[in-house]
């Protein structure tokens, strides 16, 4: 029984991992510092 | 004379701005262009930071040659 | 000249006033220079979390949110701009925005400290007759350099309330809100003294004379000049540079990392053998145990025990990057870039790379040159990231323990790579040609916001640890499988003969001459494709032991397999930002090849030259 339960947790954090994988196309990695000041010398 | 001649400290004022529309475009728009008065605040090399309407721009020295300046008018 | 008192720090915002606009829907529109602080007084205004700084590039993002204490005005935050000229996609938008959305008010925010240039704008939406508002912000910082600003005189000439600000502290907002809340049922337009299509250089000539009516700015060495003379200096600006790097990379990783790294390691374990005896005494299979622990704990958590160390890193790179530092290093960078025939400009994405590729590749948009940028777009990656470290600390630690020099010397390798990689892409022929004319604003140096360190640090790591239990996990799950079964299905008798065995035996003897031919130092470069930590992570699940680690590699083989690690085509989401700034996939992979190349190459010849001389 908690064989299942504990392999569905796993499961889920699995499926959710892949989902960020192919999510990670955002553009962004949250270290918005380093384009502020990128962007504080833009012409 | 040209941007690049002057020293650390020297004032004069812009006479001609000789580069590109665009990089002319940005000069403009920080307040950098012909009748205005420059600071030269360091040097390096022919590397210079200068100040502009109380603006510090730092150029190379293909820029610092490419503006030319005359003396203050009195 | 009269001077609006500017009201004193700490003041609790009050929005009494604006509060009671509730019978209509309202619109204000933000304007301003780019780097005014508009982005500040936004979020000050809406209590959002964007952040300071918009994307420079193409695609304009227009942010609206709704003003707080009052859902009925809508605030929206326009492209920073110098002028409504229709020049280029910002000036553009901001322009059409005022003209055709009609917004109930403008508040245009201004530098006080560059008064004239901030003007132009000013007078530009002016001529439009909009109801305006001007926000004088960073009032204090002028006010400390002895600039005095007459408002009233201002306010005559624009027909329009001027209030002093600061928004970085806070100060003067309640009465900017105030006045706001009276503009907007008041609605009177704003003058200005040219009409809308008048020439720029009479708009021009105008605005210096009302800027010297308005204020005087004396024109006078300060503190931050002073530095700079200092900091560029011929002989002093390397080493001080050198300086700043060693002491940020050398605290962040080593420091912090004997600090915390001695029992995060620990808390792993020990969790790991709760779950095995707690699994056990539940009856949980052998196998799932296996999952959890050996897999992902075994994988996941052998890099999230570096956040302790990033978090540091990326305080430490915040501070540097907002103090005003970085345009001063891409500078004096320029000097030396330019003998490769690289820009200044290019050293600023790199610094910023060494958290992450992805906002280091993003910053090249900076550079305005095509070419230029391409190659700087293709030559960060070769900079350490953060996803590179647990690679390198992990083979630091363990092949090179007590020579502290070890980590530090691939950022080194790095910047040495980015130089020769330029030299090699200039001689290529795409990129033969003479750099950009190098010229950078520079901002006052000041103190960086502990708020804003704060900020972009904490959402750094978050999306660190993010990554970690979520990509990094799946991966390591799945690593286990492949390691676990054998292509039919059977649970392996060894790793070597899971289907990850077989798959890392056949692309191992590539890496046969760089030192590390084994099918698990294949594996694991594999796995570095989803994210770079992966590396480290199965190299810890797939030899399984210390002992193991140390007899599959000397220091030399070790060392080796950092740096093709270092150099090697980036993780899944530098290439898509790659990808982005290149424009197709067929140079994407033309890129990669480059990348992946250069590192086999440098591996190479540090295994075969480093056997023979150690």
């Amino acid at each position: 029984m908690m064989n299942y339960i504990i392999g569905a947790a796993v499961m889920f954090l699995v499926f959710r991992g892949i989902k960020a994988y192919f999510k990670h196309d955002s553009g962004c990695c949250g270290s918005c510092a380093g384009c502020k000041s990128a962007c504080s010398m833009r012409k | 004379m040209a941007l690049s001649e002057l020293n650390i400290g020297d004032v004069k004022i812009v006479d001609k701005v000789g580069a590109d529309v665009k990089t002319q475009r940005f000069l403009q728009n920080v307040g950098l262009m012909p009748g205005v008065g420059v600071r030269v605040v360091a040097k390096v090399g022919k590397n210079m930071i200068i100040s502009v309407k109380n603006t510090r721009l730092a150029m190379d020295k293909t820029l610092a040659e490419a503006i030319t300046v005359t003396e203050e008018e009195e | 000249m009269n001077v609006e008192a500017v009201t004193a720090p700490g003041e609790e915002i009050q929005r009494a006033r604006i509060k009671n606009i509730k019978d209509k829907k309202f619109t204000i529109a933000l304007v301003g220079n780019p780097n005014c602080g508009k982005t500040t007084l936004f979020n000050l205004m809406t209590k959002s979390r964007e952040y300071v700084g918009n994307w420079p590039g193409v695609t304009v993002e227009k942010k609206v949110a709704k003003l707080v204490g009052n859902d009925n005005v809508a605030v929206v935050d326009l492209p920073g701009v110098y002028s409504l000229s229709p020049f280029t996609p910002d000036e553009r938008v901001t322009h059409d925005y005022i003209e055709n959305e009609n917004p109930d008010l403008v508040l245009n925010i201004i530098d006080t400290s560059l008064l004239e240039r901030s003007l132009v704008l000013t007078h530009a939406i002016a001529s439009h007759g909009v109801p305006m508002v001007c926000a004088l912000n960073m009032a204090d910082i002028a006010r400390r350099n002895g600039i005095e600003v007459d408002t009233r005189y201002l306010e005559s000439v624009f027909n329009c309330p001027f209030v002093q600000i600061s928004a970085a502290k806070e100060v003067g907002i309640d009465v900017l809100l105030d006045t706001i809340a009276h503009q907007l049922v008041e609605r009177r337009p704003a003058r200005s003294v040219l009409p809308e299509d008048a020439p720029m250089d009479d708009v021009r000539k105008a605005v210096a004379e009302i800027a010297g009516k308005s204020a005087v700015i004396d024109d006078v060495d300060n503190f931050s000049d002073r530095l700079d003379r200092i900091v560029t200096d011929k002989w002093l600006a390397i080493p001080i540079f050198f300086l700043v790097s060693w002491r940020i990379y050398f605290l962040s990783i080593q420091v912090v990392g004997e600090i915390t790294g001695g029992w995060a390691e620990s808390a792993v374990e020990a969790l790991g053998t709760l779950i095995t005896n707690g699994f056990a005494a539940m009856g949980v299979s052998e196998m799932l145990t296996s999952l959890v622990v050996d897999g992902i704990l075994g994988g996941a958590g052998s890099v999230i025990i570096f956040v302790p160390q990033l978090f540091v890193l990326f305080v430490l790179l915040s501070v540097l990057e907002d103090c005003g530092y970085m345009s001063r290093v891409a500078f004096v960078m320029d000097r030396i870039f330019r003998v490769f025939g690289l820009s200044g400009k290019s050293f600023i994405p790199m610094v910023v790379g060494t958290g992450c590729s992805v906002p280091g590749i993003m910053a090249s948009r900076t550079i305005e040159n095509k070419k230029d940028r391409l190659m700087t777009v293709v030559l960060v990656p070769f900079m350490p990231c953060s996803a590179k470290l647990p690679v390198i600390a992990l083979f630091a630690g363990l092949m090179f323990s007590g020579h502290s020099w070890v980590a530090p010397s691939f950022y080194i390798m790095g910047v040495a790579s980015v130089i020769l990689g330029g030299v090699i892409l200039k001689h290529t022929g795409f990129f033969k040609q003479e750099p950009a004319p190098f010229v950078l604003e520079l901002s006052q140096y000041h103190l960086p916001t502990v708020k804003n360190v704060w900020e972009s640090a904490r959402q750094r790591t978050k999306e660190f640890i993010k990554k970690v239990t979520t990509i990094i996990l799946a991966a390591s799950a799945v690593i286990w499988f492949l390691q676990y079964f054998t292509p039919s299905l059977q649970v392996a008798d060894s790793a070597e003969y899971s289907m990850l065995g077989y798959i890392g035996k056949f692309i191992a003897p590539v890496f046969a001459p760089l030192g590390f031919g084994n099918w698990q130092s294949a594996v694991s470069i594999l796995t570095g494709f989803a994210a770079r930590e992966n590396v480290a992570a199965s190299i810890n699940i797939l030899f399984g032991s210390e002992s193991a680690i140390k007899a599959a590699f000397t220091q030399v083989s070790a060392y080796a397999f950092c740096a093709f690690v270092l150099l090697s085509s980036p993780c899944m989401g530098a290439v898509a930002a790659m990808k982005k700034e290149i424009g197709n996939m067929k140079d994407t992979l033309l890129a990669m090849c480059f990348q992946t190349g250069f590192a086999y190459v440098i591996a190479l010849v540090i295994y075969q030259a480093g056997r023979l001389i150690f």
